[in-house]
């Protein structure tokens, strides 16, 4: 009958009396009786709860971001208005043994009473105190006080060995290589040892608790425990709450019958406040009127599957890895009695937006770029390649920064192997934070010693898809707007995106182009100095006579000239781009034509050196991948000392022991110079650009599951007569 | 155990054939002393001696599958005689290296930079023998694979180029010297090609499918790329020209004119002939630290790097001049190579076949020649 009150009230507007919850929240002196007996009816129950055994210390939490505070009330503002509360009552301490005046209700102010007069609701059961958070605030303030100040006092007692520094602290002398690889072991051990004594603390201090106590848990497993304070107390010190005031508590009962105590713990910031809201407050504290029936049901899936209302969901009972998701934006719930944590996705922060390319610009086909959300880079790959193969696994690196990583494949093509090896390279990093795609390409590469990548980052959406179906692995970034394409030869970095929109012959010569470019850029300027220094019969006489007459004047051998010139155009490239605004090209191309001219006018060098400085200079930049332009830039110089010093004899060494060099370096153990050293079936596609249509197989240097990627002949319609074909 | 990494058939044949290209910078002058007009009859006798050795060689090491021509010496004559044939085996690359190094530096100082002092060259050469030992066998391999077709063209071309100084009379009389010249310039040149047993050093590392086309491949291509530029020096030089001329390829590029704005086309020749002179030399260096690796049967061949580097600096300094190291090679190593790279495993093939085989107790052969074990169960 009440449900078909509530309607009737709700037709004729007015307020039914039962259904504000909040109202429970408010008071405590009203409900204390009735907590007592409704804990002890449902105490035989699955789930045991057990909010009787916690003690309380005040009646209301003010913590969160959510209804008790406008969004811009920040946890801070929140700590202190909690540091004002506490230090008008008692602080207490957590050792200290309970008194009878911590156990009196300690009212709130005259603010949170209701203005008309409470009814005690028939279905809702007994109300809780609600003070887990502020005991949890309390406690863990304590012990960071008491560990500051243990701190403080080892420093100035010398010798005292026994008080050691918290885990956070950094240690005081720099620990030895043996200490340093047992350190990640050793806070491992200690954030358990915590955990531990927090637990006996609670069994300790909480005697009536129904849980027993759990035996030692594994290194890599931490369980949630039904006790609630518990939970709380380890997510707090794991994330040195309230000395860091980014995480975010957030008190509340759960509209169950009886009421049932529960926290959610997101990141300011990180996750999305309205999403909570809508998400995971509402529905559980507004909506969640259950039966009698329903309760003698296990509550989490009924929690999950019927509640609440985010799409990504999920439960879990490790601590540690509800750390992980919290760091990650997810909002965590923790009840009171239920040894599981409910985790709802609710990331949200600022992200850029879907931009145009800007390292890999074309002309005709798609312009859009990755951005630095993972999700959307993600979201673009698939909006392109519809295929439920593709995989997506995400993989954490990082001890401290635990930066996200997706490992993405088609799962019917990729080479397994291939697959796996790119996984156990990222999963066995130890470092602290892998910020950029080009510091993860360091660290999960086969050489580090050259300066040639060995991977193609790409920032864009097509050439990835691309790479994708020919059977290779994409590895994004968190935070990167560049997607890393293993393995990668050095053909494919000459290659643009560009390619394949135009006709064949016309790629195949933008190609040679470019090819020819790479050729300039590092042979050219050493080629010059080794001619006009070893090998001067080689130029034409005509030509000869022009350098010779120009370089009358210069007072430097032909190397410092181009030394000089290449050092200079370097210095106005880099220039270039550290100068804030839109002049900062501007001002490199004005600032490169004046320093050349002065250079010729002042006679310091000829005008033929700043020709060749030029047209390396520009060659430099039909370099497609970024990355091998500047290893190119960088070993010119080699060249030129070589031609320098040996003349052609030195070009040639130092080819030849480039192209060994080359030979040597592997890809995710593919080869660099393949399919050509070693040689394989190559696809039409390396240095020239066959017919679209004749490219049926994948390169069979990746080892995929599935060659070819088109039928024999893809172009069914030439066999169909009434299409415009011709019939054989 | 060694792991030198694993190369493959066409890998394996353009790392020995390129050694043996190598050779037609200077072989036409040298073959042209004994043969004169038939100086190509010279080495086509020449390749067919080594083809009969060759072919003793495959037959030895097809018996040992997975052991080099040092292990092979051991396993047929015992650890102290097969030491010291293995001994000889490694100062043959050894010494190939040395006077290889030493007249290349000293036909560029002559050639192209006549400033340079020798050391310099010598010691450039070695930097990147050093680099190219400690990279490995598989990217020195591949990197020939890769350069073999441009190596070789540069040598063929410019003989092709010079077609304008083409002179048939010069091929006349077409038996040169006599039938009596030939052959013994065909046995005396016979260690010519005998770099091909490099193949017998890095048989392990070499995915055997087919070994026979692997030696004879090698061999044809080194041998047909000699005699066609021999052929070619002899069109276009007369043979008191050749005879004296110790760089006649040198001498032919320098010929080409293909127009006025392009003149000179043998530095850029000469570009290409350097690589595969360095490439030669990094092979014929690596050969000599994993001769002696195997020999000391050490697991790691990279310590012995910086040693022999500064052995094969000093050693390539003994020779005089380049008239001295190219008498040493034309006529000492080219002459004697033959019986160290042939006679010698014809010798460890005769002991093979004599040599009592280890019976079972059922009087079944057991497979003691290295061929792997069949699987009874299979």
């Amino acid at each position: 009958m009440g449900f078909w009150k509530f309607i009737a009230d709700l037709l004729t507007f007015q307020v039914p009396e039962q259904s504000q919850p909040f109202e429970l929240l408010e008071t405590v002196e009203d409900y204390s009786g009735g907590r007592q007996q409704k804990t002890n009816v449902s105490e035989g129950s699955e789930l045991s709860w057990s909010q009787t055994s916690l003690p309380s210390s005040r009646p209301s939490v003010k913590a969160g971001l959510l209804n008790d505070q406008t969004p811009s009330e920040t946890q801070s503002q929140t700590s202190k208005k909690q540091d004002q509360e506490s230090s008008s009552t008692k602080p207490q301490s957590p050792d200290q043994p309970k008194t009878g005046s911590e156990d009196a209700p300690n009212y709130p102010s005259s603010g949170y009473r209701l203005h008309r007069p409470l009814k005690r609701p028939q279905k809702m059961g007994a109300p809780t105190t609600i003070d887990v958070v502020q005991k949890v605030e309390n406690i863990l303030r304590q012990k960071q006080k008491t560990a500051q100040e243990s701190n403080t006092s080892g420093q100035n007692k010398s010798g005292n060995t026994e008080q050691k520094p918290p885990v956070t602290d950094k240690p005081a002398s720099s620990p030895s290589r043996r200490q340093h690889r047992g350190h990640r072991k050793n806070k491992k051990n200690q954030t358990e040892a915590k955990y531990n004594t927090n637990q006996s603390t609670n069994e300790t201090s909480a005697s009536e608790k129904s849980q027993p106590a759990t035996s030692q848990p594994d290194q890599n497993h931490t369980p949630v425990l039904p006790d609630l304070e518990a939970n709380l107390l380890y997510i707090g010190e794991a994330f040195y709450w309230p000395k860091d005031t980014g995480l975010i508590f957030r008190e509340f009962m759960v509209g169950t019958e009886p009421p049932l105590k529960a926290v959610i713990i997101y990141l300011e910031g990180l996750a999305d406040p309205s999403r909570i809201q809508q998400g995971i407050l509402q529905p559980l504290m507004l909506l969640s009127g259950l039966s009698d029936l329903q309760m003698d049901a296990p509550l989490m899936p009924i929690i999950k599957q019927r509640l609440t209302t985010n799409a990504a969901i999920e439960t879990k009972n490790n601590l540690r890895e509800i750390v992980e998701e919290i760091s990650a934006g997810a909002t965590v719930v923790f009840f009171q009695g239920i040894p599981e944590a409910l985790i709802v996705e609710t990331s949200g922060w600022p992200r850029r937006s879907v931009e145009k390319a800007v390292s890999e610009r074309v002309i005709r086909g798609p312009q859009e770029a990755f951005n630095e959300d993972l999700a959307t880079s993600v979201s673009m790959i698939r909006r392109l390649l519809r295929d439920p193969r593709l995989i997506k696994e995400d993989l954490t690196v990082g001890h401290r920064a635990r930066n996200q990583c997706a490992l993405i494949y088609l799962q019917d093509l990729a080479n397994p192997r291939l697959v796996q090896e790119i996984k156990r390279r990222i999963q066995s990093l130890e470092v602290d934070a892998v910020l950029s795609s080009g510091a993860l390409e360091q660290l999960i590469e086969d050489n580090t010693w050259g300066l040639y990548p060995l991977s193609m980052a790409t920032e864009r959406t097509d050439r990835t898809v691309s790479a994708l179906l020919e059977g290779k692995v994409v590895v994004f970034l968190e935070g990167d707007p560049f997607a890393l394409v293993y393995p990668s030869t050095a053909w494919s970095l000459m290659q643009t995106a560009e390619d394949h929109a135009q006709r064949d012959l016309a790629a195949t010569t933008l190609r040679g182009i470019r090819w020819l470019s790479a050729l300039i850029l590092v042979f050219l300027p050493g080629f010059y100095v080794a001619v006009t220094g070893y090998h001067p019969e080689m130029i034409p006489t005509d030509l000869l006579l022009s350098i010779a007459a120009n370089r009358n004047r210069v007072p430097f051998p032909s190397v410092i000239e181009i030394l000089i010139m290449e050092f200079s155009f370097e210095l106005i490239r880099e220039a270039g781009i550290r100068i804030p605004g839109v002049i900062g090209p501007t001002l490199g191309i004005v600032g490169a034509i004046i320093l050349g001219q002065a250079a010729v006018a002042a006679a310091l060098v000829n005008p033929v050196v700043i020709v060749l400085v030029a047209i390396t200079g520009i060659s430099s930049f039909a370099i497609p991948a970024y990355s091998l332009a500047v290893a190119l830039r960088i070993y010119r110089f080699a060249y030129i000392i070589l031609g320098a010093t040996l003349g052609l004899f030195g070009l040639a060494l130092g080819f030849g022991t480039h192209l060994v060099i080359l030979a040597s370096l592997k890809s995710m153990g593919v080869p660099y110079l393949a399919p050509l050293g070693p040689l394989t079936f190559a696809n039409k596609d390396l240095f020239a650009q066959g017919f679209i249509w004749k490219q049926e197989r994948r390169p069979d240097y990746l080892g995929v599951k599935d060659p070819y990627r088109q039928a024999p002949i893809a172009r069914k319609w030439i066999l169909s007569p009434d299409k415009g074909g011709n019939k054989k | 155990m060694l792991s030198e990494g694993k190369i493959g058939p066409a890998e394996a044949v353009c790392t020995a054939s390129i050694l043996l290209c190598l050779n037609a910078l200077v072989s036409a002058s040298i073959a042209a002393d004994y043969g004169l007009q038939a100086a190509w009859m010279v080495l086509l006798l020449v390749g067919g001696l080594s083809g009969i050795g060759v072919v003793i060689l495959m037959r030895l090491m097809e018996h040992y599958p997975d052991q080099s021509i040092i292990e092979v010496s051991q396993e047929v004559l015992g650890p102290v005689p097969g030491f010291m044939i293995g001994m000889i085996f490694f100062f043959f690359f050894l010494l190939a290296a040395v006077l290889f190094l030493r007249v290349e530096a000293d036909r560029i100082v002559t050639v192209y930079l006549p400033d340079t002092p020798t050391s310099v060259l010598v010691l450039f050469m070695l930097i990147t023998g050093v680099v190219s030992a400690f990279i490995g066998l598989e990217s020195l391999s591949r990197t020939l694979h890769i350069l073999s077709i441009p190596l070789i063209a540069s040598i063929i071309l410019p003989l092709i180029l010079a077609y304008n100084f083409w002179d048939w009379n010069n091929l006349f009389p077409l038996w040169g010297s006599g039938l009596s010249g030939i052959l013994k310039g065909g046995f005396l040149l016979s260690g010519m090609f005998a770099d091909i047993l490099i193949l017998a050093l890095i048989y392990p590392s070499i995915r055997v499918n087919k070994t026979a086309q692997i030696w004879s491949k090698a061999l044809i291509l080194g041998v047909s790329t000699n005699v066609a530029t021999t052929i070619g020096v002899l069109l276009v030089f007369p043979i008191p020209n050749i005879n004296e001329n110790l760089f006649p390829v040198v001498q032919t590029a320098r010929l080409v004119f293909l127009s006025r704005f392009v003149q000179r086309v043998d530095a850029f020749f000469a570009f290409f002939w350097m690589i595969a002179i360095m490439l030669k030399f990094n092979v014929l260096f690596y050969a000599s630290c994993i001769s002696l690796t195997r020999l000391l049967k050490l697991p790691y061949y990279k310590p012995l790097i910086y040693p022999l580097s500064v052995i094969v600096f000093a050693l390539a300094f003994i020779p005089k001049d380049i008239i001295q190291v190219t008498e040493w090679i034309a006529l000492g190593a080219w002459r004697w190579n033959g019986l160290i790279a042939y006679g010698l495993p014809a010798l460890l093939l005769l002991i093979h076949h004599l040599k009592p085989k280890p019976r079972s107790i059922k009087g079944e052969r057991r497979p003691t020649d290295g061929k792997p074990i069949p699987d009874p169960l299979a």
